[in-house]
């Protein structure tokens, strides 16, 4: 039985891994899915959210992980568009910071939770680990450092 | 009201200073209470945790952002600070301090059981032999009662309590010395790739200004933080890193948060919460919530009487309004001993009415000068503790004559300190319209090369940056709120404009990219000689209640006893006359050290 939330659960899933580059084991890895959905429906409304949701998956993509140039110019195209461009900002922020960013520097951003700090894939991003979490271990910061491009298929 | 000499020592503040006094009278068997301004906070580690959990939560990173803000013992913050309009640095009425500038003053400290050492980054360079008689050498700042020999045995001290990282190898330059067959309780920490990258690119390479030829020579810096123990400390004793306070096995090294400040997780990083429950262990008493609000003393000795102190229940800024609650009290002891941070002591002062017209005067800082860009390849910022080294060969010289020494600070959390990254990267990036792997590939690709400086430049102690009081400007306590008057000399631009240039020379060497833009709007930006340049606090307030000579010329003699009120000692910042361009509490430890002998002689000899 499927429960009436997984579906838009799973378009968000598809989302999420769409715009933040992150594979879905990393965004699922957060921990933070769920969480993260009902802090959007809250904040865009369910209405908005919906209709965001529902354009993207009208989007034919094949793997939602390694998108076609053509995929890649509809998702684009989406994303640019004045009826998007904020809400998917914002997704993208909440994803990369664990913070919901109202405007720069508003006193009405608030960052989710200490976990959603610690998740904030930027971190992931940049090679590097979250300020005063998921600490690498003593004198890790004299080896070179381990970065690998995003385009890096590791199979 | 207490009975009389209840205590044989009282001391204000529960910071480094008042901790390191505390233990070691404690240690000599003398009662001793502290008078805390912030609030109650247990030793326990799930209280440390909560501040840890304030830091994750909240969306301004600043210094104090995880500790309590307290409307009873208010602190101020470095967002308080205002921009320019129009050319002209505004001041705003919304934080702790009442700033009169011309220049704004961006440097903050912590009202909380542990002090500012709850924030500090570690660093702990002792001062150079030339920086203690300033004014001998280079007819400039002044000249300190002792020099750096009588002030070793002392660093030893504090390199002890702290728990300082460092190879003596390293650090014996500019005339800096140690006692024979010394070394530091723990070996340096790892210096991180950026260091050993920049070390590699400039290798025979010069600084080069105003005819004078300087190296770029990266050196570990040594820092209070938890790394490998010496085996041949103290003659073969060895060292035990101290552990997180109510949680010893845990920051037994330090980790790699990359989180120092504003607070390091494990406290592998030195805080006084460490000394302070040594202390508390020996039978020292810390009474939290108590804010001194006046010393009392005898008009024709001097002799402290006793201190006045208003204790609240509730800090709880939202419950509060014009009807606070506390209770005045008063405790009485033998000796006095003011540790309650060097704008606090001078405003404690001024408002129990004391003459010496030294107080508040001298106030100091480093303004630092940051300067950014990207190294020719990736170096993995944004790992390891804030800064691993530094360049110290533009330290001391001559050229103090014209103008500032300054340390170089490598910093290794790429560009967090003047942008906000990797925060504003990804703002940035966003306004690209990048999203996906493009996103991702983009900020890896920027941010892995980002590094910073941070110049800290030399500033004199002069009369007319000061701390004052007004009856206009109260706490929610009915206390004084510090006025500052600050600026900075053209001696001090001097030296910016050397770092400027240092800074230059520097990635053009390293054949990296030089992105240093200041904004004309931020607070700090200043225009010298047509060159911009923008300056940020380095928390290191330093000089309202100098040490001296005479009542003349400073607050404190060589022994940090008040010259017109004898047993009444005072630590901290406060008492340095320079600071030459070491981070001040290294320096700061030692002298409480000294301080600490002088107080357990005069209470030795009232007992006789």
């Amino acid at each position: 039985m499927k429960t009436p939330k997984e579906k838009p659960l799973k378009a968000f899933e598809d989302l999420s891994v769409i715009i933040t580059g992150f594979p879905k084991a990393d965004i699922v890895g957060t921990g933070l899915l769920e969480t993260y959905f009902n802090t959007i429906e809250a904040e865009l409304g369910k209405f908005v959210f919906e209709n965001l949701l529902n354009a993207i998956l009208k989007i034919k993509i094949i793997n939602i992980e390694q998108l076609t140039e053509g995929e890649y110019s509809n998702v684009s195209e989406l994303i640019i568009s004045s009826k998007y461009k904020q809400s998917i900002e914002k997704i993208i922020q909440l994803w990369y910071l664990g913070e919901w960013i109202v405007a720069p520097y508003s006193d009405e951003n608030y960052i989710i939770s200490s976990q959603s700090y610690i998740e904030g894939l930027i971190w992931k991003a940049i090679a590097a680990h979250p300020m005063g979490g998921k600490q690498p271990g003593y004198g890790t910061w004299g080896f070179p450092p381990l970065t690998y491009s995003p385009e890096t298929k590791s199979n | 009201m207490s009975k009389k000499n209840e205590y044989d020592v009282v001391i204000v503040g529960a910071g480094i200073s008042g901790g390191i006094v505390a233990n070691q009278l404690a240690e000599k068997g003398h009662n001793v209470l502290i008078l805390e301004a912030g609030v109650k906070k247990d030793f326990s580690f799930d209280t440390y945790r909560e501040y840890l959990n304030t830091y994750y939560e909240n969306t301004v990173k600043i210094p104090n952002s995880p500790y309590p803000q307290n409307s009873n013992a208010p602190q101020p913050l470095v967002t308080d600070v205002d921009g320019i309009k129009n050319g002209i640095q505004q001041f705003n009425e919304k934080g702790y301090f009442k700033q009169y500038g011309p220049a704004p003053f961006q440097s903050t400290y912590t009202r909380a059981k542990g002090g500012t050492t709850l924030h500090w980054l570690g660093t702990c360079l002792r001062m150079l032999p030339s920086d203690f008689k300033e004014q001998d050498l280079f007819g400039i700042g002044k000249n300190w009662p002792i020099n750096y020999y009588d002030l070793m045995p002392y660093y030893r001290m504090a390199e002890h309590e702290i728990g300082v990282s460092a190879n003596i190898e390293e650090q014996s330059y500019l005339g800096i010395a140690f006692q024979k067959d010394y070394v530091f309780p723990m070996t340096k920490i790892p210096q991180s790739y950026l260091d050993k990258q920049l070390s590699k690119w400039t290798k025979n390479a010069v600084f080069e200004y105003e005819e004078e030829t300087f190296n770029y020579k990266v050196v570990s810096t040594p820092q209070g933080r938890n790394s490998n123990p010496n085996p041949k400390y103290n003659n073969g004793e060895g060292y035990q890193p101290i552990g997180a306070v109510g949680n010893p096995d845990l920051g037994q090294r330090c980790e790699g948060n990359s989180a120092c400040v504003p607070i390091c997780p494990v406290q592998a990083k030195y805080n006084a919460l460490k000394t302070l429950q040594k202390a508390v262990n020996k039978g020292v008493v810390i009474k939290a919530q108590c804010v001194a609000s006046e010393i009392m003393y005898d008009d024709n000795t001097g002799e402290i009487i006793g201190i006045k102190y208003k204790e609240y229940d509730d800090f709880d800024a939202l419950k509060y309004d014009e009807n606070c609650f506390y209770k005045e009290k008063i405790v009485v002891a033998k000796r006095y001993v003011l540790a309650a941070h060097a704008v606090e002591n001078a405003k404690l002062m001024l408002a129990s009415g004391f003459k010496n017209k030294n107080i508040g005067q001298n106030l100091m800082d480093h303004p630092v000068l940051l300067t950014w860009g990207l190294a020719p390849e990736k170096i993995g910022a944004f790992r390891g503790p804030g800064s691993t080294s530094g360049i110290p060969s533009l330290r001391d010289g001559a050229f103090r004559k014209n103008r500032s020494a300054f340390r170089v600070e490598i910093g290794n959390w790429g560009w967090n300190w003047p942008t906000g990254s990797p925060s504003a990267d990804l703002s940035d990036a966003l306004s690209k319209q990048l999203f996906g792997k493009d996103l991702r590939k983009a900020l890896l690709d920027k941010v892995q090369k980002e590094f910073r400086f941070g110049f800290l430049i030399e500033q004199q102690a002069l009369s007319n940056n000061c701390v004052t009081i007004n009856e206009q400007y109260k706490d929610a306590l009915g206390n004084y709120r510090p006025i500052i008057n600050y600026n900075i000399t053209d001696h001090e631009k001097e030296g910016m404009l050397a770092a400027k240039s240092f800074s230059k020379q520097f990635f053009k060497t390293i054949k990296g990219e030089n992105k240093t833009k200041y904004d004309s709007n931020n607070g700090g930006y200043i225009e010298y000689k047509g060159e911009s340049l923008w300056w940020q606090g380095a928390g290191h307030l330093a000089g309202t209640h100098i040490m001296g000579t005479t009542k003349e010329n400073s607050v404190v003699n060589k022994e940090q006893r008040c010259h017109e009120h004898s047993n009444l000692f005072l630590v901290g910042c406060g008492n340095m006359p320079t600071m030459g361009t070491s981070n001040p509490t290294l320096t700061m430890a030692a002298l409480s050290f000294w301080a600490a002998e002088n107080i357990n002689k005069d209470l030795e000899q009232l007992k006789n």
